[in-house]
């Protein structure tokens, strides 16, 4: 099944491609909603927005974050940072952190036509839950004043395992998983980048 | 509120505010083949004025303006006139841009004069990029000229006619960018007099002389 219809292709196939991209978070009472065009944009009611619903612009030209989907389950997070704020709005956001934290997060897709009218509905093509605000401020130097920066990351995945990715075959390792287990007795006699064949020749 | 006095800053040249955007691209393919794209939906204005001459008390009120604007965090209604390239009656004289006073002064709302009267002929949706105006003083539009709408929630914003789509008498039907900040209803005033728009500013060059000057300042759209 494609992400496009028939109708809505031409607007993504073509050399020029007019997008908008959204970013829903499910604050209460009202849930968060922008998108990285600038002003207001109506959408059209879908399973996310029953009632449909209006996104603020950022009101800046910005750069609009790559996102992968999850593959073999290896997390993903999306880190969103506004610079320049003020030390109210750092209080506010110490303040309110805990409201947002493991709120869920989407980001959406969707196309414009010529004109600058959506052309297609809101494809949500990435699922996440939000992890503590964090603010920062950076060092005053002599080149330049220091700036305070508020930080919101938003995680798909297991972002919190302690456990890495990878396990290692060592003999002390698998005796930790199963104390009788001698499969990992002689990896300490294989060359690293040398492989050997099994089975027939 | 506080009004730019574009009147008293003039820029050594006539600069017209240009809508910047930001595209993005993957490269070229081996076929030749590049797809840009853009995300801003539709992009904002910026206006750039270079070699503003200060001298006398000019100066001092682009210090009062440098220190009032705090360096980008003040919005400003900053109005632009097209001069010639407004639809001004050929029997009037141009449009000129009202403010009184070079140093800041906070007004209850610009207020634009001129002799161009128009008002929005259809009621117009949030982001519609096209709009049916009725020019009811002016010369018939061809493209090309900017106007302003004082917007209830957002304020003043500019917009330019891209293309007249078609024209019935004084009533033209004519597509516009930016898209329309805001849902407009129908008799809503148009401004193409001295048209304005919300705006920060960019970047001031300081005044490096007691007696005259030449600076520059950038501003761009805000939605503060």
């Amino acid at each position: 099944m494609s992400l496009f219809s028939g109708a809505e292709r031409p607007y993504v196939e073509g050399a020029q491609v007019r997008a908008a991209v959204l970013l829903r978070i499910a604050t209460t009472p009202t849930p968060l909603r922008i998108w990285a065009g600038v002003g207001d944009l109506a959408i059209p009611a879908d399973t996310i927005e029953p009632s449909g619903a209006t996104y603020t612009g950022l009101g800046d030209l910005v750069n609009v974050p790559a996102v992968s989907q999850l593959v073999n389950g290896v997390a993903d997070q999306l880190t969103l940072i506004l610079s320049g704020v003020t030390p109210e709005i750092l209080g506010l956001v110490d303040e309110e952190a805990e409201s947002v934290r493991f709120a869920g997060a989407r980001l959406g897709f969707a196309v414009m036509g010529a004109d600058w009218q959506l052309a297609s509905t809101v494809k949500w093509l990435w699922e996440g839950v939000v992890e503590t605000p964090e603010c920062a401020q950076s060092a005053t130097t002599q080149d330049q004043p220091g700036a305070r920066s508020v930080s919101l990351t938003i995680s798909a995945g297991m972002t919190s395992r302690r456990r890495p990715v990878h396990a290692f075959y060592t003999d002390a390792d698998q005796r930790r998983r199963s104390p009788t287990d001698r499969f990992a007795e002689r990896t300490v006699f294989y060359s690293q980048g040398t492989t050997r064949k099994f089975g027939p020749v | 509120m506080y009004v730019w006095p574009t009147r008293f800053f003039l820029p050594e040249r006539f600069v017209a505010p240009t809508i910047v955007g930001r595209t993005v691209t993957g490269g070229v393919s081996a076929s030749g083949i590049e797809q840009v794209g853009r995300t801003d939906g539709g992009g904002l204005w910026r206006l750039d004025m270079s070699g503003i001459f200060l001298r006398r008390e000019l100066i001092q009120a682009w210090d009062a303006w440098t220190a009032l604007l705090d360096g980008g965090v003040t919005p400003v209604v900053v109005p632009k006139s097209m001069g010639r390239r407004a639809p001004v009656p050929l029997t009037v004289a141009l449009p000129e841009q009202y403010v009184a006073d070079p140093f800041p002064i906070s007004v209850e709302d610009y207020e634009p004069q001129g002799p161009i009267v128009a008002t929005l002929a259809a009621s117009a949706a949030l982001r519609a990029t096209q709009v049916s105006i009725n020019i009811a003083d002016g010369r018939l539009l061809r493209g090309g000229e900017h106007f302003g709408i004082n917007h209830a929630a957002k304020g003043w914003r500019r917009y330019v006619v891209a293309e007249v789509v078609s024209r019935a008498g004084s009533v033209h039907v004519v597509k516009i960018r930016t898209p329309l900040r805001e849902a407009t209803a129908s008799g809503a005033s148009i401004d193409f007099n001295g048209p304005a728009c919300v705006m920060r500013v960019l970047s001031m060059t300081p005044t490096d002389r007691i007696r005259y000057g030449q600076v520059d300042v950038s501003f761009v759209e805000t939605f503060a």
